[in-house]
C-alpha cells in the first residue's frame, strides 16, 4: 500500500512539472510573440527628414529645416514632401513628430497601398502656401492653390486632376478630400 | 678702592652688552617674521590677471582642474583631467589629456564633454579637442559624438566637426557640422542634415 501510494505521489509530481514546463513555455512564447509584434508596429511608419540646415531651439522644442527640405514617409505607402522651408513640432519627450508644416511652395507625392483590386494611385501634388502634415492621424493637408493629379498605376487611362484651396490627403485609408468651390476634375477616372 | 672693584665693573659692561645683543637679535627675529617676504619672481607669472594660468613652467599635474572667469569673476568653463594637464610656458599652452570639459551659464553647467586631448590658449578665449569627443548638453536630452570640437568662450558656441551624430530623444542626426550655442540657447546642424527615428 506505501508503495502505491509512493508511487501516485510521484506520478502526480511528474505530472505537476511537466505542467509547470508547458506553462512557462506558453509564457514565454507569448511574451516573445507580443514584444516581436511590438516592434513591427513600431517599425510600421518610419519618416525621414533631410535638409541643408537644422536649427534646434531649447526652449521651443521645434526643428526649423532649412535648404531643399525633403521628408520621407514609409510603411505600407511611400509619401514624400519637398519644400525650401520646415517646420516642426516636437512632443515634449521628443519621442514623436506632433506636426510638420512644409513652407511653400510644396510637393508631395504619394503611392497608395493596394485596394481590394490590388490597383495603386500614385498622386502628384503641390501646393503654393503650405502643407501640414499630422503624424497622428496621417494626414497631409495641403493649402494655398492645392492640385493634385492622380494616376491609377499600370491601368490605362485611369487618371484625374484636383484642383483647390485645400486637399487633404489621409495616407492610411488612401483617400482625397478636396475643399474648396473650385473643383475641377479634368481627366474623370474611367472604370 | 679694592682690587674687586675692576672686575666689577668689567661684569657689569659685559652683562650690559650680552642684554643689548639679546635685544637686537630678537627685534631683529621679530621684523623679520611680519615684514613683507622677498620671492623669486618665476618666468611667466610677473602678472595674475584674469585670463591666465599662472603656474610655473612645465608643471604637469595629475587628476587637475583648471577654472577660467571671466571680468566679473564669473564661471565661463571649468576642465578636469583623469589623464594630466600641462602648462608649456614657453608656448603659453595648456594641455590636457582625457578631460572632462563644463561650459557653464549663470554658473551651471550648459554642455558638457569627454575628449582624448584638450589644448588652450593661456587667455582661456579658445580650446580645441580633439580625437573623437562626446558630450551631453542640457537641452532636452541630448547627447552629441564628433571628431573634433572647439569652445569659442567670448561669443559662448561650440562648433564640432567631423562625423557629426547628435541624439535628441527618439531621433538620430546626422551633419557635417554641429554648432551649440550656449548663450542664444541654440543648436545649429549644417551640411547632408539627416534625421530619422532610432527605434
Amino acid at each position: 500500500m506505501l508503495k502505491s501510494i509512493r508511487a501516485a505521489k510521484t506520478g502526480s509530481h511528474r505530472n505537476c512539472r511537466r505542467l509547470i514546463v508547458l506553462l512557462a513555455t506558453i509564457v514565454a512564447l507569448a511574451v516573445t510573440g507580443s514584444m516581436a509584434l511590438g516592434q513591427q508596429a513600431r517599425r510600421t511608419q518610419t519618416a525621414e527628414i533631410k535638409a541643408a540646415e537644422l536649427v534646434y531651439e531649447w526652449d521651443k522644442n521645434e526643428w526649423e529645416f532649412t535648404g531643399d527640405c525633403k521628408v520621407t514617409i514609409a510603411g505600407g505607402y511611400d509619401g514624400q514632401i519637398t519644400a525650401p522651408r520646415m517646420s516642426v513640432k516636437l512632443s515634449p519627450k521628443l519621442d514623436e513628430i506632433v506636426h510638420l508644416i512644409a513652407h511653400g511652395p510644396v510637393k508631395f507625392y504619394f503611392l497608395t497601398q493596394p485596394n481590394s483590386e490590388g490597383i495603386r494611385y500614385s498622386i502628384n501634388a503641390s501646393a503654393q502656401s503650405q502643407a501640414l502634415y499630422r503624424e497622428a492621424d496621417q494626414t497631409i493637408e495641403l493649402s494655398g492653390g492645392a492640385q493634385a493629379d492622380l494616376v491609377a498605376v499600370g491601368v490605362e487611362g485611369q487618371t484625374a486632376r484636383f484642383v483647390g484651396q485645400k486637399i487633404t490627403a489621409n495616407l492610411k485609408t488612401s483617400r482625397l478630400t478636396v475643399d474648396d468651390a473650385n473643383v475641377k476634375i479634368q481627366t474623370p477616372i474611367q472604370n | 678702592m679694592s682690587l674687586r672693584s675692576p672686575w666689577i665693573i668689567y661684569g657689569a659692561i659685559l652683562l650690559l652688552v650680552a642684554v643689548v645683543s639679546v635685544a637686537v637679535y630678537y627685534h631683529t627675529a621679530w621684523e623679520a617674521q611680519s615684514g613683507p617676504v622677498e620671492t623669486t619672481i618665476l618666468p611667466g607669472t610677473e602678472q595674475e590677471d584674469a585670463g591666465s594660468v599662472s603656474t610655473p613652467r612645465g608643471v604637469r599635474v595629475e587628476g587637475g582642474e583648471v577654472e577660467q572667469r571671466d571680468e566679473q569673476g564669473s564661471l565661463m568653463w571649468r576642465v578636469r583631467a583623469s589623464g594630466e594637464l600641462m602648462y608649456d610656458d614657453r608656448e603659453r599652452l595648456l594641455r590636457g589629456t582625457d578631460v572632462e570639459f563644463d561650459v557653464l551659464a549663470q554658473d551651471q553647467p550648459a554642455v558638457s564633454l569627454r575628449a582624448p586631448r584638450l589644448l588652450a590658449r593661456d587667455d582661456g578665449k579658445r580650446v580645441e579637442f580633439a580625437e573623437g569627443i562626446s558630450g551631453t548638453s542640457q537641452d532636452h536630452n541630448s547627447a552629441f559624438e564628433v571628431q573634433q570640437m572647439e569652445y569659442l568662450a567670448e561669443i559662448q558656441k561650440l562648433v564640432g566637426t567631423g562625423g557629426v551624430v547628435l541624439r535628441q530623444g527618439d531621433y538620430l542626426i546626422s551633419a557635417d557640422q554641429l554648432v551649440i550655442d550656449v548663450k542664444n540657447r541654440q543648436t545649429r546642424l549644417r551640411g547632408n542634415v539627416s534625421v530619422a527615428r532610432r527605434r
